[in-house]
Parts: structure tokens; C-alpha cells; sequence
């Protein structure tokens, strides 16, 4: 039943390069995700989540570090490879329902082009198939243009999912859909992932959604800023040792602020220094 | 494939229309070529006449006294029935008849001819049934009181006389058709040179076996009518070969046009062939130029579709195919489309411009060149398409495509850079010729565009930043939109290349239909003109001097005498006032010197009389050995020979008013001394003379050598009236003098040894002055060693004062050379002003004044003519001009019309081409007005997006509208002045090269001068179509920019 695909990514960087200047979108991400898993990207506006989702799609070539999903290693795989991993194993939304669909197509035809790259295949799932598991069947056959939002973004789900892939990865799955449809959504995603065991990464900004997830990782400043699982927060310690502290936490050890770690039964405990503490007048 | 087609519809039509628009340029040449073609050969066929296109069979039986008409006519292959109707067999033969006792015989020919009773009307008598029956014209009948049974007897060289019978008295029917220009009447009448002046006599019409046996200088003709209706372009090379395979039997000619035609159609043909395709491919140029930039945004429009397909796992071959597919097919539509509308278009053209009987062909080349405007519009598409397919995915997901740096020349740009270069230096160093030039407006244009592109943006970019900085929103906002938008290079090309064509076009075609009117107006003279049947020059003109008011303003006279050989100069006869008036002035020319022609002022002197008298004093000596005082060195007693008492001829010159010229002698003097006498002798001119001169001339045949001395003549007077020409003013100067021819001695020296003549003294030579006489009247002083020396009137030049058109006649001068006067003598004659061209005979003529010619007088020959030359305003046209000559009792024998003259210029290889241009332009004019629209509806979105934020920034809609307008125009407008200069530029530097007819002017003069009214008002349309089309695209787009579209970017 389990087919997903596990990913991991060590030492990500990418860098858009501009004309005048480069912004480091990703500074060093190291993450893995388990085959089956369902993570929610979050982070503040330009953390680097979406791009991240692009490289995890091979939609962009990493500049530094490593990608791996299944035993597919990204980068070094050629467009002709990329393509076929997308048509088979990779499962794309991309944020606007609209831009994952064909306009003049109607969802069930949009479901059999997407297939189009493993028609041949034995195992191809049958669309009704998919449009039962996005709960779309009844609408199959209705031109986009009367499609509600949900409609449609369940539409694009099934388009992406239509090869049962291994990985489904959705940029703002629920952005500009009410409550009912996120929750349409949300089932579905669940679903998906219940029914085929796919690995399921999206990026969301709505809180809402991720506590919904079993796993969070917050991207901040290009790197893994924190994870949460089961609805704890977790700083994580990246590759160099680092740990990013929690927005509230950095509010209070700005940058700068010396402090020690301390082994106790609990485990490593933060210590603010004392000289610190006497100078800033503040306490821990 | 039809949903996403549908599901884009204005955007496929679009697509479609262009597409359409490449296949029906593409498809129209051939058509419209082949109907060219085909409408030269109908125009060729249909000028014309039955008899032109006959094909015919001459034989004679100089080596085969037995054969016949039919003979000839049964050697014949069969194959010709197919081109020609069956052959019109005819045996003539040339014999004298004695019309009545007493007369002299005249020439008369007898006939034998196919069916020829069933096209004569036989008004009396019967059809010719016995050998030797005859019929005979009715006016000869009439004339020589010929009868039924009357016996004539007809006699031939070297053959005994041979006794007809008249059976029949005839007319001729009028059926152009069969006599195919054999004229059986027209002579009886009339006066015919037999070895002397004798009455003509029209043809005796003779049994089919009249003429077989014995006539052995029988002349056997088949005729042979052209089909006109089976000669296509196809049959007429085969007809060509039919007629070429013709073996008739010995010494029998073959006669047909056909090859002729057949090269003239072929010329034009292979003007068409260069020029259609040339004009055209201008137009598929332009069409495919539009078709880049809507293909260039259908696939602009199809990156999200295209980056879905790579995002389901497409590869880019997978993708680009899935485009082409629809795309594609959306352009092959435009296929059928395109032809269906160039075959309507070629109707079009074949009915109501092109002659008729031009039949509709729909040949292979059509779909040939369909399929390949199919496959062009096709590489197009897959040519917009590439750099989309290869761009990343992550490249295609962008929401606004990436903006292309259009800061530098692209490949093509220096492609199109190098060819205009390469054309214009071609045509400046002569290496580019023909219909090639036409290519060059174009070539140059699309470069200047392609420049204009690069330049406009940086330029564009300056004034929108400093615009900025001064607080010129409008501009400012337009510069900034005018660099930043990917179509204005497409918009600068495209206008550019239009603006060009049609500047060019608009001036090839006026310049072109300039000069075929100008060379419809050498070569016809004027509005029109009449050429009369009368040889008589003075009755034309009394005729014409005589019509009513209203009418005689808007006519003249003209005389020509054409010289056997075609390149010399013809003598043409007008009143200078009324060719100033009437005629037209050749063009790109000085005007003609018609001052210099002008009659002299002396009044004719016409001798209405039967005596001339006339005092004279003379006072003379005789030159000669024996003659006059003792030569020096005479020894012994001299005694001189009697003086001759008629030695000194006096006369005088006239001329009849049939333009004889006659001498008179009126006197005689003697050799030596002084006297006075009184001169009289008959004029002998019954019909009156003009008075041309009076001469001296030493007798011939006396023992003298010359006589020198003067001669005072006065009071000349006609039958006792005097005639008042004894004041010298009257007379011309006589000019110079001249060494006697005849060596003889004004003195001579006695050899002492021989006592014999020696040496001359000096030489003689004959000389006359003319000076008033102490006591009135002319004093000649003269030497004349036999000389005609004579002292002319004044109302006649000695030497006809002509403007000379070409090179002076051989053997000739400037100053003085010969031409032929109205009554074919050879007259000298002096160029007053020499130019390129004279109307109607063109480079090849001397034009001299009608009344001086009327005054030398004379009947016109057989080479020369009379015309009638009406200008526009003549009432009833040409018509009218026929029917007030005709009323007249003048004859009408042909006529030539500017407006047939033009037509039959019009109706041409180059006439039609040149039309096409014409059509290109407007029709690159709605292509270029197309792809405003295109640009507005491919970049809409992104401008009103940008108005609608420049709104919400708190720009006022003044602001706005203002901008749009100007970002929409400025291209447009400074695209069509940069190619209304490429235009201009083209006209000066292509049209020298351009073709304007089919056959060379026999005047090489053209007139190429810029039409620039013409240009500028076909600027100003091309201007006002696309600014208005911008302008209300512009205003639209500043309309909808209202903040809803920018929510929608939202």
C-alpha cells in the first residue's frame, strides 16, 4: 500500500541570481521527510518555502547541496529524467488552481493528460478512479469556467495526483478557498495519503492547515527554522551546529546575547549569561 | 483540438486571417499571372482584325504553270483545321482593259476567289459560270456604260488577248471577315499611273476556272482565318508549330502572325513572371511579419498551458508538438481560406479589370503555392514557439513572461541591414536592374525598421526619463511604456515597411500611368486624331477652317509626308498657333519653338491673269574668249563676235496650286550694254499662281562665258494691274555667291606664241544682290555663268525653318538639310530648334508650318497623309469629329483616340503589374492595421494592468489617456515618416529600373518625376488609417484600465 517516496535534502542552497544583484532564497536546508509522511511548509513571505517545493518538483536545479526523493538523486538527473519523474512520481500543485489546469479541458480530461506520460502503463489508475478520491466524478465532465474554487482546486489535485505518485507537492493547496472548501481540501490531501500512502508536502501560510499536519517545518531565512510535530514546536539543529531560535525566544535573546548550555536530567537547557542578565536588567 | 481552438476563438480567427491572408498572396500570383498572361494574348488577338491574324499561303506559277489555288490548298496539313477555318483560295492576275474605243488601257486585275458571289451583291447579271465571264463593279458599269453581255477584251504580257463576257455587274459586301482586305473596288474613279495618267478600274470577278489555263503570272493566295477562340497560352504554341510544320510546295511563302504574337505574349509574360512575384512577395513579407507577432503572442498566451503539459511530465519535444498541433492547424485552416479568397480575388480582377474573354484557370501551381505559404506560416509558428518550449519550467510559471533586451540588432536585423545595403548599392553601381528595383523601397525599409527598433528604445527610455524628471507625466509614462513593450519593434518594422510600400507604390503607379499617358499622347499627337482620304492639303484645311464656330477652335489641319524609309525623318505640317493649342507637348522636354516657325509676314502673291509686264533697265557685259573688248597680249586688229541679243534669260518661278513649279521666261537681254525694255510674256496659269521668284540665267548654247551687270525691274503688273512688288522689301535677301561650276573665264590671256587663249584672269563666279533701284522698283546685281539665279519672293524662306526631333536627316546639317514638303519634293530646310520628340512621329520628324507648305502648294503623295487633330473640348468627341468631316465630304479613314491609345498601353504586362503594387500596399495597409490590433489584443492585458496602477498611484486620467495615446501613436507615426522616406527614397533610386511597358518607347524620354502629391496623399490616407486604428485602440485600453483590472492581478 505504501508507495511514497521518502525525501531528503542536505546542505540546500539556492541562489537567484538577478541583474544587479543575488538573493540567497536557500542558505544550507537539511530536512528529510519519510516515505508516507504528510509535512506542511511554513514560514514568513519569501523564507524560501516555495522555492524549496520548486526543487523538491526539479523545477529549478539546486545551487549547492544534495536532493534526494526515493532514489532519485535531483541533481544529477537529466531534463529528460526530470520530466519522466514528474510525469510518474512527482505530483505538482502549484498555487492557483487555474495554472494547473487546461483551460479549455474539463477536469476529467485534464485527469487523462496528465496521464498521458504512463497511459501505457498497467498500473495507471483508472480517472474515475481519481476523480473518486477528489470526490469530483460528478463534475468530471463540467467546463472549468463552472467550477467553484474548491471545485477546482480539487480538480488540480487530482490532476496531480492522477499517476499516483510518490511525492504530492502543494504550493498554498488552500489559499482564496473558504472554510468549507480548505476542509474539502484538507480531506483530500488526507485521503491521498491514507488511501496510496503518497508523501505529501505542501506550503501553506494558514495556521489552520498546518496544525491539521502531522509535521511542520518552519523555513526561516532560507533554512529550517523549527519543526513541529503533533502539534509541538521543536528548534532544529542544523548541519553546522546551529540552532534558529523561535521568533518569541529571539525576541528576548536578540542576536548578540551570549548564553550557555547546560546539561541537565531533562536534557540541554539554555542559559542565559549572567552578565548579560545584569546589563540587560532582564531575566530569562 | 477545436476546444482549445474555439476556447480562443478571436485569437485563432485572428490567426486564421493571416494565415489566410500568406496563402491568398501566395495563391493570387499564379492566378492573377496566369490571367495577366491570358489577357495579353485576348488583348493582343483582340487588336487585331481578321485579316492581321490570317495565315496565308502565296504562290505563283512562275515554275509551275499548272498549278492552282486549290492545289495549294490541298498540300496543306490537316492538323491546321483545328486553329484555322477552312482556307479562302484566290488565283489573281494583272491585265490591261481598253474601257471604251478611243481610250488609253487601263490596268485591271481579275479575280477568282472562294464563295465569291455569296459576299457580292450582283445587281444585275449572274454569278460568272463560264470561264470567260466577268462581272464588273457597278461603278465602272456606270462609268464605262458597261452592260450585261457586254465583251471586253483583257489583255496580258506576252499572251494574246483573251474577250470576256460581262455576266454581272457587282458590289463588294462589307464582311471584313471573308475579303479579309482584298479590295476588289476602290480604284474605278480614280486616276492610276499606267504610263501615263489613266482611270482606274476595280476588278473583274471571274469564274474559279477563269484563270487556270495560260495565265502564267497568276498570283495563287490561300487565306486561312484564324479561330481566334481556340488560341489559348496552351494552343498557341502548338498552333505556332502547326504553322511551322507547313511544307507548302516550291516556291509558295507562308505567312502568319502567330509567331509574332507569340513573342509579344511571351515578352510580357516574362515580365509578369518578375514582376508579380516580386510585388507579391513583398505583401507575403509584410503578411508573415504580422503573422511572427500574433504567433509570437498565441504561444505567449499558451505558457501555461505549455508549462503544464512539462509539469505532467511532457518532454519539450512532447510539448512543442502539442502547440504546433494546435497552432498549427489553426494556420492550415487559413489554407483553403487563402485560396478561396485569391480565386475570388482573381475574378474580381478578370471581370472587371482585365479585357474580356480571359477564362478562369486554376492551375497546379495554386495549391503549390498554397502549400507553400502553408509551410511557411507554419515555419513561422514553429519559430515563435521554439524559444517558449526551450525556456526552464520555473521560467514558464512566471505569472509575467521575462521582458526581452531589445537594446541591440538580432541576427535578422543585420540580415535585412546587409540585403538593403547590397540592393542600394546595386542599384547605384548599375548591378541591380529591371524588376528587381521593386524589391529595393521594401528591403530598405524593413532595415531602417529594424534600425528604428533599436534606436527607438533608447531613445524612447532618454525622453521617458527625463520627461520624468521634468514633470512630463505623459510623455514621460508613454517613453517608458514605448522601450519596456516587446511589440514596438514589431509595430516600427511592420509601419515602416507599409508606409514604404505604399509611398512607393502610390508613385510607381502614378509615374507609370504619367507616362503611358504621355506616350499615348506622342504617339496619338493629340485628343484625337482623323486621318482624312483626301491627298489635298489645302481643301483639308479650307475644311477644317470652315467648320462652325464652336467646332474649328478645337481642330487643325496636319499634314505628314513619311519617307519609304521608316527611320527618316517625317515632314510634319501644322499651324504653330493651333499645335500650341490642340496638340500635346512631348513630355519631359523645353517646349517646342513654335515662334521660329511662324509664317513670314509677306503676303502671298497670287497671279490671277493671263499677262505679266514689267519695266527694265539694264546695263550689262559680256564675259568671254571673242566676246567683248581685245583680250591682253592680242596682237592685230580685234574683232569681236556679235553680241547675242537674247543672251540673258529673264523669268520669273511659279506655283500651281496642285504644287507644280513652273518657270516662265518673260524676256531677253542682250549680252552687253545698256537699255531699256519692256518685259511681257503669258503667266499660263488658268487655276492661278503663287509668284515665287524672279531669275536671271545666261542662254545656253552661246559663245559666252558669263554676263555681269545689273538689271533694274519695276513696275511689274498683270494684265495692266499692277501688282505693287517693285519695293525690295517684298524679297528675300538672296544669299552669297557661288564659283561657276563651269570653269569658265572672266578673262582670259593670249599665249603671244599661239596667239591662243592661255589662263583665266580670275574666276567666275555667279552672284545676285538684290538692292532698290535708284529709280524705283528691284535692282539685280548679278554675275551668271548659266546659273538659275534667282531673287524669291518673302513669303516663303529659302530654306523651311523646321524644329527637328532626333538626329538631322543623312547627309544634312542642322542648318540645312531635306525634307519632303506636302507635295514630296525634297524641300531644304533649317532646324530653328532641335529636340527629343515631336508629337506623333516621335524622334523621327521636322515639324514645318502648315500654311508655308500650303503656300509652296501640292498634292500629297503617296507616302504622305492628312489628318484632323482634335483637342478635348472638340463637341462629340472623336465622334463628333468623324461625323462633322464626314458631313464635309471628307473621308474618314482611321482614327486614333488618346483614351484607345492609353487603353491599349493600359492593357499591358507592366499596366497590370504595376496595378498589383498598387493592390499590395492597400493591402499590406489593412495587414499592418490587423497587427494594431493584434499588438493591442496580445499586450492589453499588461497595459491596462499598468494604467490601472499608474490610476491608483494618483494619475490623473488626463494623464492617462494622454499616455496611452502617445505610447500608441509615437511608434506608428515616426515608423511612417522613416518609411515615406524609404519610400521616396525608392522611387528616386528604383524607378529608373522599373520597367513601365511591355515594348521600348519608341521616345526614350521618361518622365520620372516623383509624383509627390500623389505620394503624400497616399502617405496622408496610410497615416490617418493607422492613427486613427491606434488612437482608438489606445483610448479603449485607457477606458478599461479602470482598479478591477488591477484586482485582477491580484
Amino acid at each position: 500500500m505504501v508507495n511514497g517516496l521518502p525525501v531528503m535534502t542536505a546542505g540546500l542552497v539556492h541562489i537567484y541570481r538577478a541583474e544587479h544583484h543575488d538573493v540567497a532564497a536557500l542558505a544550507g536546508v537539511d530536512l528529510s521527510v519519510a516515505a508516507g509522511e504528510m509535512v506542511a511548509l511554513l514560514g514568513p513571505s519569501g523564507a524560501g518555502k516555495s522555492t524549496l517545493l520548486t526543487l523538491f518538483g526539479g523545477l529549478l536545479r539546486p545551487s549547492a547541496g544534495r536532493i534526494r526523493i526515493g532514489d532519485h538523486e535531483l541533481s544529477r538527473m537529466s531534463e529528460a529524467d526530470l520530466d519522466s519523474l514528474r510525469g510518474r512520481d512527482v505530483g505538482i500543485v502549484l498555487q492557483g488552481a487555474a495554472r494547473n489546469l487546461i483551460p479549455h479541458k474539463t477536469i476529467r480530461e485534464n485527469v487523462a493528460f496528465a496521464q498521458g506520460s504512463v497511459a501505457k502503463s498497467s498500473d495507471v489508475v483508472p480517472v474515475d478512479d481519481v476523480l473518486d478520491l477528489v470526490g469530483l466524478r460528478e463534475r468530471a465532465d463540467a467546463s472549468l469556467t463552472s467550477l467553484t474554487p474548491g471545485e477546482l482546486q480539487r480538480g488540480a489535485l487530482a490532476v496531480a495526483v492522477s499517476t499516483r505518485p510518490g511525492l504530492l507537492l502543494g504550493d498554498e493547496p488552500t489559499s482564496q478557498l473558504d472554510h468549507e472548501a480548505r476542509d474539502q481540501v484538507l480531506q483530500t490531501l488526507s485521503a491521498i495519503n491514507r488511501e496510496w500512502g503518497t508523501t505529501i508536502i505542501v506550503v501553506t501560510h494558514d495556521p489552520d492547515v498546518a496544525a491539521r499536519m502531522p509535521r511542520t517545518v518552519t523555513i526561516r531565512d532560507g533554512r529550517v527554522g523549527a519543526e513541529g510535530r503533533e502539534g509541538e514546536e521543536f528548534a532544529v539543529v542544523s548541519a553546522d551546529g546551529s540552532v534558529p531560535l523561535p521568533p518569541h525566544v529571539l525576541a528576548t535573546l536578540t542576536p548578540g546575547t551570549l548564553v550557555r548550555l547546560v546539561e541537565s536530567e531533562q536534557g540541554w537547557i539554555l542559559v542565559r549569561d549572567e552578565l548579560e542578565e545584569e546589563t540587560d536588567g532582564q531575566a530569562l | 483540438m477545436w476546444k482549445a481552438i474555439r476556447y480562443r476563438g478571436g485569437q485563432s480567427l485572428v490567426l486564421v486571417l493571416i494565415s489566410a491572408l500568406v496563402a491568398t498572396c501566395a495563391a493570387f500570383a499564379p492566378l492573377f499571372s496566369r490571367s495577366i498572361d491570358q489577357a495579353l494574348l485576348r488583348a493582343t488577338l483582340g487588336r487585331m482584325e481578321a485579316a492581321d491574324l490570317k495565315l496565308s499561303v502565296l504562290a505563283s506559277r512562275t515554275q509551275d504553270p499548272t498549278l492552282t489555288a486549290e492545289s495549294v490548298e490541298q498540300a496543306m496539313p490537316a492538323n491546321l483545321s483545328t486553329f484555322y477555318d477552312a482556307g479562302l483560295a484566290m488565283t489573281t492576275a494583272e491585265s490591261s482593259v481598253v474601257p471604251t474605243p478611243g481610250k488609253k488601257p487601263s490596268p485591271v486585275r481579275l479575280v477568282a476567289r472562294d464563295e465569291v458571289c455569296d459576299h457580292l451583291t450582283i445587281s444585275t447579271g449572274a454569278c460568272p459560270a463560264d470561264k470567260d465571264d466577268i462581272l464588273v463593279s457597278a461603278p465602272d458599269a456606270k462609268a464605262w456604260g458597261w452592260t450585261v453581255g457586254h465583251r471586253l477584251e483583257v489583255t496580258r504580257p506576252e499572251a494574246a488577248p483573251t474577250a470576256y463576257t460581262v455576266s454581272g455587274i457587282y458590289e463588294a459586301k462589307d464582311d471584313p471577315d471573308y475579303w479579309l482586305r482584298t479590295e476588289v473596288q476602290g480604284k474605278s474613279g480614280k486616276l492610276l499611273e499606267f504610263g501615263d495618267l489613266v482611270p482606274g478600274i476595280d476588278d473583274f470577278i471571274v469564274a474559279p476556272d477563269g484563270l487556270v489555263a495560260g495565265w502564267s503570272n497568276a498570283q495563287l493566295s490561300v487565306d486561312y482565318p484564324l479561330k481566334t477562340s481556340t488560341i489559348t497560352l496552351d494552343s498557341l504554341s502548338r498552333a505556332g508549330a502547326a504553322v511551322a510544320a507547313i511544307r507548302p510546295p516550291t516556291d509558295a511563302s507562308v505567312d502568319s502572325p502567330l509567331p509574332t504574337i507569340a513573342a509579344n505574349v511571351d515578352k510580357g509574360q516574362s515580365l509578369v513572371r518578375q514582376l508579380v512575384p516580386l510585388l507579391i512577395a513583398q505583401l507575403v513579407a509584410v503578411a508573415l511579419a504580422v503573422l511572427v507577432l500574433v504567433a509570437g503572442a498565441a504561444v505567449a498566451q499558451r505558457r501555461p498551458e505549455i508549462a503544464v503539459s512539462r509539469l505532467r511530465g511532457r518532454s519539450r519535444d512532447a510539448s512543442r508538438r502539442l502547440v504546433m498541433a494546435e497552432l498549427g492547424f489553426t494556420v492550415l485552416l487559413g489554407l483553403p481560406l487563402g485560396v478561396v479568397l485569391a480565386v475570388g480575388l482573381s475574378e474580381l480582377v478578370r471581370r472587371f479589370i482585365l479585357p474580356p474573354g480571359v477564362p478562369f484557370e486554376f492551375g497546379w501551381q495554386v495549391p503549390v503555392a498554397a502549400l507553400v505559404a502553408g509551410l511557411a506560416s507554419l515555419a513561422v509558428v514553429y519559430a515563435a514557439a521554439r524559444p517558449v518550449l526551450r525556456e526552464p519550467i520555473a521560467s514558464l510559471l512566471r505569472r509575467v513572461p521575462p521582458a526581452t533586451a531589445a537594446r541591440t540588432l538580432r541576427l535578422g536585423d543585420v540580415i535585412l541591414l546587409v540585403l538593403a545595403a547590397v540592393g542600394v548599392v546595386g542599384i547605384v553601381t548599375g548591378q541591380v536592374s529591371g524588376p528587381m528595383a521593386i524589391l529595393t523601397p521594401t528591403l530598405l525599409a524593413l532595415a531602417a525598421g529594424a534600425l528604428l527598433g533599436v534606436l527607438v528604445v533608447v531613445v524612447a527610455t532618454r525622453i521617458g526619463q527625463r520627461s520624468l524628471a521634468s514633470g512630463g507625466l505623459g510623455s514621460a509614462l508613454a517613453g517608458l511604456a514605448i522601450a519596456r513593450r516587446p511589440t514596438t519593434r514589431h509595430v516600427l518594422l511592420v509601419v515602416t515597411a507599409v508606409s514604404a510600400l505604399v509611398v512607393f507604390a502610390a508613385n510607381a503607379v502614378s509615374v507609370a500611368d504619367r507616362n503611358r499617358e504621355n506616350r499615348a499622347e506622342l504617339t496619338v499627337g493629340a485628343f484625337g486624331a482623323l486621318r482624312v482620304g483626301s491627298k489635298d492639303p489645302t481643301a483639308v484645311a479650307r475644311v477644317v477652317d470652315q467648320l462652325p464656330a464652336g467646332q474649328r477652335e478645337h481642330a487643325m489641319p496636319v499634314g505628314f509626308v513619311r519617307q519609304r524609309d521608316p527611320d527618316s525623318t517625317t515632314t510634319l505640317a501644322a499651324r504653330p498657333e493651333q499645335l500650341r493649342r490642340i496638340a500635346y507637348a512631348p513630355p519631359a522636354q523645353a517646349a517646342l519653338d513654335l515662334d521660329a516657325i511662324a509664317l513670314p509676314d509677306q503676303q502671298p502673291l497670287i497671279l490671277e491673269g493671263d499677262r505679266l509686264t514689267a519695266r527694265a533697265a539694264y546695263d550689262l557685259s559680256g564675259v568671254g574668249v571673242g566676246f567683248g573688248p581685245a583680250p591682253q597680249g592680242w596682237v592685230g586688229a580685234w574683232e569681236p563676235l556679235a553680241d547675242p541679243s537674247r543672251a540673258l534669260r529673264v523669268g520669273i518661278t511659279v506655283t500651281t496650286p496642285s504644287g507644280e513649279v513652273l518657270t516662265r521666261d518673260i524676256g531677253a537681254l542682250p549680252a552687253q550694254g545698256k537699255g531699256t525694255i519692256t518685259l511681257t510674256a503669258p503667266v499660263l496659269c488658268p487655276q492661278t499662281c503663287r509668284l515665287q521668284s524672279v531669275w536671271v540665267q545666261l542662254a545656253q548654247g552661246l559663245e559666252i562665258d558669263a554676263v555681269k551687270g545689273t538689271l533694274d525691274l519695276s513696275g511689274f503688273a498683270l494684265d495692266g494691274k499692277s501688282l505693287g512688288i517693285d519695293d525690295p522689301k517684298g524679297w528675300l535677301e538672296p544669299r552669297g555667291e557661288a564659283t561657276s561650276p563651269s570653269g569658265g573665264s572672266g578673262g582670259v590671256v593670249i599665249d603671244p606664241a599661239t596667239g591662243l587663249p592661255m589662263e583665266n584672269v580670275e574666276p567666275l563666279v555667279d552672284s545676285i544682290a538684290l538692292a532698290a533701284a535708284p529709280s524705283g522698283g528691284l535692282r539685280l546685281t548679278f554675275s551668271n555663268t548659266g546659273r538659275n539665279a534667282a531673287v524669291s519672293r518673302a513669303d516663303a524662306p529659302e530654306l523651311t525653318p523646321a524644329v527637328l526631333s532626333g538626329r538631322v536627316p543623312s547627309g544634312g546639317t542642322v542648318e540645312k538639310f531635306d525634307i519632303q514638303s506636302l507635295a514630296g519634293r525634297t524641300t531644304p530646310a533649317t532646324g530653328v530648334q532641335q529636340v527629343p520628340a515631336l508629337p506623333y512621329v516621335g524622334n523621327r520628324g521636322a515639324l514645318v508650318n502648315l500654311d508655308l507648305m500650303l503656300r509652296l502648294g501640292g498634292r500629297l503623295p503617296a507616302t504622305g497623309s492628312m489628318e484632323v487633330w482634335i483637342d478635348s473640348q472638340f463637341p462629340g468627341g472623336v465622334d463628333g469629329a468623324q461625323k462633322a468631316l464626314r458631313d464635309r465630304g471628307i473621308e474618314v479613314l482611321s482614327v486614333r483616340s488618346l483614351a484607345e491609345d492609353k487603353r491599349l498601353l493600359d492593357e499591358s504586362a507592366t499596366g497590370w503589374g504595376l496595378l498589383l503594387g498598387l493592390f499590395t500596399a492597400v493591402l499590406s495597409l489593412l495587414l499592418a492595421a490587423v497587427m494594431l490590433v493584434v499588438v493591442s489584443m496580445t499586450t492589453g492585458r499588461v497595459v491596462t494592468r499598468d494604467i490601472a496602477a499608474l490610476r491608483v498611484a494618483g494619475v490623473s486620467g488626463r494623464d492617462l489617456r494622454r499616455a496611452a495615446v502617445r505610447e500608441s501613436l509615437a511608434p506608428v507615426l515616426l515608423a511612417a515618416v522613416v518609411g515615406a522616406a524609404c519610400g521616396v527614397a525608392g522611387a528616386v533610386l528604383a524607378m529608373p529600373l522599373i520597367p513601365l511597358f511591355d515594348t521600348p518607347a519608341p521616345v526614350p524620354a521618361l518622365d520620372l518625376t516623383p509624383a509627390w502629391l500623389v505620394m503624400g496623399l497616399a502617405w496622408l490616407a496610410c497615416v490617418l488609417a493607422l492613427t486613427v486604428v491606434a488612437s482608438v485602440l489606445a483610448l479603449r485600453a485607457a477606458r478599461r484600465g479602470d482598479t478591477d483590472r488591477l484586482r485582477e492581478a491580484w
